[in-house]
């Protein structure tokens, strides 16, 4: 019975799953769309995966609400076969009847089921299907979108925001230009750095957005940067030294490096002279070359030679180095070498004597030489060093008042021929340095300090303990973010840095 | 089932094929006015009764003559005039000398004892005789004194109105009306169908039909159709629009309300839904349908519904408002 009637039941029940299936899809689409959209623009918190169990559950309350709400009787469904097929209400008529209890009612519903017989159930049509369809689209169109504009979650928020340069900004660059002015840096290249610091002050009182003060800001440090590599020559001569493979003239540049210093004093600089003293006289470095049985002679003729290879490298090494004879440091090492040369080549009025002097006297004259130049020696590494201090200062000054990174400054450093210059071979930190304390790589290599550790306060020049100068440095960083116009996103980056410098602290005080 | 579902067809394919005689018989005496011949054979099959609306010459009186001829049942013409008495059309008690020589009352019947009449010009006469025709026309029965009589079914009454002579005569009131169960406007011919008349009357002006059906067939076919179903889906708009003609309706037509001076009882519902079922038949269906609805309306209601002078200013005719409302009660679907 009704077996025509039913199979338009069917195609009816498949199109209402295929309009649920597809209302679903495009609203599970669209919102999940909208939210992965929203999630990767950073402007909601959740996550992007998120979107997937959000759009799978808008499919299914969607698809499902829709299939309930296109559920239709058999009367309804009667109803629109007979307007869609012009059955005169024949199909309405027999499912009032079911039982066709008269023989009326059954010709009544043969004829229907006749009539049904003769249309394709095809041709009932899913009405307003492209609806579904163009909403599908759509869903799927969103979903791209949200797949192609760029992932901004957890990228730092890039504005240009507006720039005016604050009254705490011009005083701190004012006392920069009289902090480099008074400062101990060669007179030449500290009026190159204080000029270009008033023009800079004059540039930024014209900037008005964040970028142009950045570009300001990075034209002058790379200025500095350049006047910093200029102005400290001190590791280009002692990787020149170190480049020789010469052990007195390795062990030299290791007791000139300044890096290792932690108090600048002549005590310090002294002692260590002292040890390259006792090096040269084969008492110091168990890696000189020592005769097998020396006796006072032989010991003499092999001082001797020491000082004149000794001589002859580093004469050949510095003239390989960039670095101009005129250079302070480079003079004074030169005349360390004739020094040495002459005190045993007879070009001093003791030399007239090597031949009666005992190998003693020889140790005191070499002793006498070095000290008369040493005063020279500690005032041209002392220049270098501060030269290099200066610069740094200034350029970590100015990363401080305008929280700008620093730009990447490697401080040269003659262990970057990969030897370690306690054991002659390679890179590393000798035993020295590990009791010292670790050496710093430069501005912005992150060395890990001990919370005791001396360590320059550019804001002062003077040496202070790590830990202090951090907290300094977050007391100040703290007062710039309440006060200051960033983003969310920036204030996270700076708060987490600094985060990462206490994690490097090692607690135990070390 | 088998043979019940046969035995239905068989009656079926019977009743079509009555039908179809019945009108070649008519198309020998009537030229064109078909959808006049369906109506008239509708509403016999559906018992009721039809008010023929047509100009002198159109061929009315000459179709119900033919018609009687054609359905073999017992024909009488009345011709109604202002002088026509109620016991004219009745019948009346006379005093007789019965053969004894004795004086008796008998009852001497009128025209309105037949199967079928036809009541020419009824709106001549007065309105005394119009309520005569009905206690006749609704209860197929007459009362003359203390005696009732019953007419022989079927009964059918065809009357007929000239609607250009209005002097002189009395518009039938509004419950006489309401037992016609259709209005049939007679239209005057096309060339083609005066032609066709000129044609036939040279040869004779006598009715030539032949009776092709009887009295107790016009009964089985209306029992048949009686038997057609109709969804509730249809009923109900049947019923709808006969409430939407009803201006004083909290629900009606907006045209009702505009247009309308009354709409119309429900015989008009009753007649809507039996006539329907006798088309639906006629036309090879065994159900109701909309359009069966919409094809009787007209004259379902035409007669039963007044307009108001609204309609006339807007120069719009009874059909023209029907229309209306029968546009209106489809939106309601």
């Amino acid at each position: 019975m009704n077996t025509n009637f039913l199979k338009f039941k069917r195609r009816a029940s498949g199109i209402r799953i295929a309009k649920a299936t597809l209302a679903g899809a495009a609203a599970g689409l669209l919102l999940g769309g909208i939210f992965l959209l929203l999630s990767r623009l950073a402007i909601i918190g959740p996550v992007p995966i998120i979107s997937l169990p959000i759009g799978v559950g808008v499919f299914l309350a969607v698809g499902a609400a829709v299939y309930f709400a296109l559920r239709a009787s058999d009367k309804s469904l009667a109803k629109k076969l007979d307007d869609e097929f012009a059955l005169h209400e024949r199909v309405q008529t027999m499912i009032e009847h079911p039982d066709a209890d008269t023989d009326m009612l059954r010709l009544q519903r043969e004829d229907t089921e006749s009539a049904l017989s003769k249309i394709d159930v095809r041709s009932l049509k899913a009405r307003r299907l492209w609806i579904y369809i163009v909403a599908l689209v759509l869903g799927i169109c969103m979903i791209a979108a949200a797949f192609i504009v760029p992932n901004k979650r957890g990228m730092p928020v890039d504005e240009d925001l507006p720039f005016a340069l604050s009254d705490m900004q011009r005083a701190g660059l004012n006392e920069l230009i009289s902090h480099v002015e008074n400062s101990e840096m060669e007179d030449e290249y500290k009026a190159d750095i204080a000029d270009e610091l008033r023009a800079l002050l004059l540039d930024l009182e014209k900037v008005n957005r964040m970028s142009g003060m950045r570009a300001e800001l990075a034209e002058s440090m790379a200025y500095i940067l350049d006047i910093t590599y200029e102005s400290s020559t001190s590791a280009e001569l002692l990787n020149a030294l170190w480049n020789t493979s010469d052990v007195y003239l390795r062990y030299l540049a290791k007791t000139l490096d300044t890096s290792s210093w932690r108090a600048p004093d002549w005590g310090d600089y002294a002692e260590k002279l002292t040890e390259y003293i006792a090096v040269l006289l084969d008492e110091g470095s168990e890696d000189a070359e020592k005769p097998v049985s020396p006796d006072e002679k032989t010991k003499k003729t092999h001082l001797i030679w020491v000082l004149e290879e000794s001589a002859r490298k580093m004469d050949s090494a510095l003239k390989a180095s960039d670095v101009p004879e005129d250079d302070e440091l480079y003079a004074v090492l030169t005349r360390l070498a004739s020094a040495n040369e002459a005190s045993f080549k007879g070009y001093s009025t003791l030399a007239k004597n090597m031949q009666s002097l005992s190998y003693d006297e020889c140790a005191d004259a070499l002793q006498t030489s070095i000290d008369l130049i040493s005063e020279d020696m500690y005032t041209a590494i002392s220049q270098n060093r501060n030269n290099a201090l200066v610069g740094e200062y200034a350029m970590t000054k100015l990363s401080t008042l305008f929280l700008v990174p620093l730009p990447e400054f490697e401080r040269p450093d003659f262990v970057k021929n990969g030897e370690d210059i306690d054991d002659g071979k390679g890179g590393g930190s000798s035993e020295e340095e590990d009791e010292n304390g670790p050496s710093d790589g430069g501005i912005g290599e992150g060395a890990t300090f001990g919370s005791k550790d001396l360590v320059l306060d550019p804001l002062t020049g003077n040496y202070v303990e790590y830990g202090t100068l951090i907290d300094q440095y977050h007391a100040l960083m703290l007062a710039k973010l309440e006060n200051g116009n960033y983003t969310d996103e920036q204030k996270d980056m700076i708060k987490k840095y600094f985060a990462l410098l206490y994690s490097g602290i090692d607690k135990e005080g070390k | 089932m088998a043979e019940m579902t046969e035995f239905n067809t068989e009656k079926v394919k019977v009743f079509s094929e009555k039908i179809s005689k019945i009108k070649e018989e008519l198309a020998k005496d009537v030229v064109g006015q078909k959808e006049i011949i369906d109506g008239v054979i509708t509403a016999i099959i559906a018992g009721g009764n039809v008010l023929l609306e047509g100009v002198p010459g159109v061929g009315k009186t000459r179709l119900v003559r033919s018609l009687g001829k054609v359905l073999s049942l017992p024909f009488s013409r009345i011709q109604f005039t202002p002088d026509l008495m109620p016991s004219d059309v009745t019948g009346a008690n006379i005093v007789e000398k019965d053969e004894n020589g004795r004086l008796e009352t008998k009852f001497r019947p009128g025209p309105i004892f037949a199967n079928l009449v036809l009541a020419d010009e009824i709106n001549r006469a007065t309105p005394k005789t119009q309520s005569a025709m009905l206690e006749v026309m609704q209860e197929h029965k007459v009362t003359v004194g203390n005696e009732t009589y019953k007419l022989d079914e079927p009964f059918f009454v065809l009357a007929t109105e000239n609607p250009i002579e209005q002097d002189g005569t009395y518009p039938l009131p509004e419950a006489q009306m309401d037992r016609f169960v259709f209005k049939l406007i007679v239209d005057y011919p096309t060339n083609e169908e005066l032609v066709g008349i000129v044609k036939m009357t040279q040869k004779t002006m006598e009715e030539t039909a032949e009776a092709v059906v009887g009295g107790e067939d016009i009964l089985e076919m209306r029992a048949l159709a009686s038997e057609v179903p109709i969804c509730d889906e249809v009923l109900y708009y049947a019923v709808n629009m006969v409430s939407n003609t009803h201006p004083s309706a909290a629900e009606c037509a907006p045209s009702a309300k505009k247009y309308l001076k009354y709409g119309a009882s429900p015989r008009a519902a009753q007649g809507l839904v039996t006539c329907a079922k006798v088309r639906a038949l006629m036309q090879g269906r065994y159900n109701v349908s909309y359009e069966d609805i919409d094809a009787l309306a007209y004259p379902i209601l035409r007669h039963r519904i007044k307009i108001n002078y609204t309609a006339v200013n807007d120069k719009l005719t009874v059909d023209d408002v029907i229309g209306l409302i029968i546009k209106e009660t489809k939106k309601g679907l």
